[in-house]
């Protein structure tokens, strides 16, 4: 269970890359189906898989984490949460009538984009100080979370896909560096511990 | 060897690059870099909230008992027929005052312009009617309310009234056209050829003066005209169909429709007039001179009563290519439309000709109206609630979720189309110039603004109120004033 829980940071390298392709999946919903709302139908699985992930990150550092990072952390856990409920709201339920304004299902998930933006952002501002997460991994999503900021806060068309999709990959990429990190410093206590020597973590 | 460690500071400089470049990258790259991003989805945000369009169309002057839907079973009006099918229709609608400008005024800002406080003639020539005058400043219209949530505003009309700069009824929309021309508007030089159309024109009555300045300019302004889409109703549909192609790519939007025809002078094309008059020789009755009918000969009532009602088919003809457009556009999925007018018009019934402000009978005090939701929401059924003109602005904000304005005091009837209750209204009451009007479920009353020259009519046995009993019912006359009129009006009514 604990190898589980600790490996489960990997979600957010299938989460970040669903992600990071829903502006096609759009385009392919739209050309098969006339509609996005077959794609947005599909959609939740990517916020779910990193939300998953991003718990399991938490997890890893929860020791020595600080308020700030805890801060981020629940910030973008809000967000996700979000915009899970409200997809799953918006396109199984539909519980927002289309002509209504107000359409609490849809601002839900325009908030929780919004959101979680800034909880990715302060998360990754705020984690390298902790040293459980690799830096190679957090700058690439300080950045990408900026861009998913930006793109999240009004349509961009083509050039907000494109930021839209480096919001993914920079979760994508957390993933895989944790992943890479993990690996390796799981060799090297190996080899460490074949030589007898004492490996600082 | 020693491990190289990133600081905090480090980091937060690096990141803070990061971002600033991200963010210029969004800022400034928006228009040149979006160029090159030509082969990447342009969709990417989740689609919802609110989609809906609204398009309201107002007919001038377009009597209830004149179409298909509301009894008559010889006007032709297949399309307005149609669309009350698709549609919640009231039977009941009255406007709260009357006539045009008042009646705009109150579906623009949803407050009742009854009882006329405060009129400020504008200018010495405007229409010496009371309460006719631009909309206050100091009141916010409907347009205004649905920019502020991002609508795109479009207006078309030919209803003249409101083409003098300082009306200002255009405020609020993006874009608009005035179909010039209609009636008096100061169009075109008058010409020695309007002069000659002038001689088959029936000029006299009441009002012989007004109805002469009135025909010579419209005369002059209608010169040249070829084919049918030259005339008023299909010039104002048309470019409202040109402007829904347009405004499909910015949706949501607003678009008013306000159609003039079929108010006098009625002159359609002769096919229509075939329709309903075999021939006729004489001079045309192309307006009615407001007042008593007795200057008009039968003949020429029933001439003039066919003329209008081939404006009205006209209309119909043309709100039909207009409604084909939007349907064949796709924009009637997400679209509500409301059609209402404004007043009615009398052709010699109860002794009266046009609209006589001592003469508030069926003929002048029915309208239709009619909401169409996208969603099928109410089609088919009825309501027999007092609807008004000032219900139009709450209706529609209401039906997208959108709280009235705090200064509206029309009922939001889009409750109806859900099968519930708009706010009781167990009478009703209208103003047009020096005459009050109240009705409730039994009696209808017209009255001087200060309850003098009372008429009462019993509607359960009385519809077409022919039948003055005020005399006999004294009691009931002055519970209808004080208690309708008066505590309707907030007080005894002004007066000028």
């Amino acid at each position: 269970m604990s190898f589980l829980l600790k490996w489960s940071g990997i979600l957010c390298v299938p989460g970040g890359v669903l992600w990071a392709l829903a502006p096609t999946g759009v385009y392919i919903s739209n050309l098969a189906f006339h509609t996005p709302n077959v794609f947005w139908k599909m959609f939740w699985p990517a916020p779910l898989l990193i939300l998953l992930g991003l718990a399991a990150l938490q997890l890893r550092q929860s020791g020595r984490s600080g308020s700030l990072e805890k801060l981020g952390f629940f910030v973008a856990v809000v967000g996700l949460v979000l915009i899970i409920a409200a997809d799953i709201g918006l396109y199984w339920f539909r519980i927002d009538d289309i002509f209504i304004v107000t359409a609490p299902a849809y601002n839900a998930f325009r908030l929780g984009l919004l959101v979680v933006a800034v909880g990715s952002i302060l998360f990754a501002v705020t984690s390298p100080r902790d040293g459980a997460l690799p830096t190679w991994g957090l700058l690439p999503f300080v950045v990408g979370s900026m861009c998913g900021l930006i793109s999240f806060s009004r349509d961009l068309g083509s050039f907000g896909a494109v930021l839209w999709a480096l919001f993914g990959v920079g979760w994508a990429w957390l993933g895989l560096s944790f992943v890479v990190d993990g690996f390796s410093s799981f060799l090297r206590t190996r080899r460490a511990a074949r030589g007898g020597v004492t490996v600082k973590q | 060897m020693k491990e190289r460690t990133l600081t905090r500071r480090d980091f937060l400089k690096v990141a803070g690059a990061g971002a600033a470049g991200a963010t210029m990258l969004g800022a400034a790259g928006c228009g040149s870099l979006a160029n090159s991003f030509t082969q990447v989805p342009e969709e990417y945000l989740p689609s919802g909230g609110s989609r809906m369009n609204v398009i309201l169309v107002i007919i001038d002057s377009l009597r209830r008992d004149h179409l298909g839907v509301y009894g008559n079973d010889w006007i032709k009006t297949p399309n307005l027929d149609a669309l009350a099918k698709e549609s919640l229709r009231f039977d009941r609608s009255h406007p709260e005052s009357l006539p045009t400008i008042l009646a705009r005024r109150a579906i623009h800002t949803g407050i009742r312009t009854f009882p006329f406080r405060d009129w400020q003639k504008w200018y010495d020539e405007d229409v010496n009617l009371w309460g006719w005058q631009p909309i206050p400043r100091g009141q916010i219209t409907l347009a205004e309310i649905l920019l502020g949530e991002g609508f795109y505003n479009l207006i078309v009309t030919d209803t003249l009234h409101q083409f003098r700069p300082f009306y200002d009824m255009h405020r609020g929309f993006h874009a608009f056209d005035f179909i010039r021309g209609q009636e008096r508007d100061y169009f075109r030089p008058q010409s020695p050829a309007s002069d000659k159309k002038m001689k088959n024109t029936l000029i006299g009555g009441p009002s012989a003066a007004h109805a002469e300045e009135i025909m010579r300019q419209y005369w002059a302004n209608t010169l040249g005209r070829q084919g049918e889409e030259d005339w008023f109703s299909p010039q104002v549909f048309t470019k409202a169909s040109e402007y829904l192609e347009m405004a499909k790519d910015s949706q949501p939007f607003f678009m008013l429709v306000d159609n003039y025809d079929p108010h006098e002078p009625w002159d359609p094309p002769q096919k229509y007039i075939d329709l309903y008059s075999d021939g006729f020789d004489g001079p045309e009755p192309v307006t009615s001179s407001s007042g008593p009918s007795d200057w008009l000969t039968e003949s020429q009532l029933k001439r003039m009563h066919a003329r209008y009602s081939a404006e009205v088919t006209m209309a119909d003809h043309w709100l039909g290519h207009f409604l084909d457009k939007a349907d064949g556009l796709g924009i009637l999925e997400n679209t509500m439309l409301i059609l209402l007018s404004d007043h009615g018009h009398a052709f010699g019934e109860h002794g009266y000709a046009g609209k006589v402000p001592g003469a508030l009978y069926p003929e002048l005090l029915d309208t239709i109206f009619f909401i169409r939701h996208p969603g099928g929401k109410g089609a088919g059924k009825t309501s027999d609630y007092y609807a008004s003109t000032h219900d139009v602005a709450p209706t529609i904000l209401g039906s997208m979720g959108l709280q009235p304005h705090p200064q509206m005091e029309g009922q939001d009837l889009s409750v109806v189309l859900d099968g519930k209750d708009p706010g009781p209204r167990p009478h009703f009451t209208a103003g047009y110039h020096d005459h009050v009007w109240t009705r409730d479920e039994k009696y209808a009353m017209f009255s001087l603004y200060n309850g003098s020259d009372p008429h009462l009519f019993d509607l359960e046995n009385d519809p077409k109120m022919d039948k003055n009993i005020a005399s006999s019912n004294p009691d009931v006359v002055k519970k209808m004033f004080d208690e309708y009129i008066i505590k309707d009006a907030g007080g005894p009514l002004p007066h000028y």
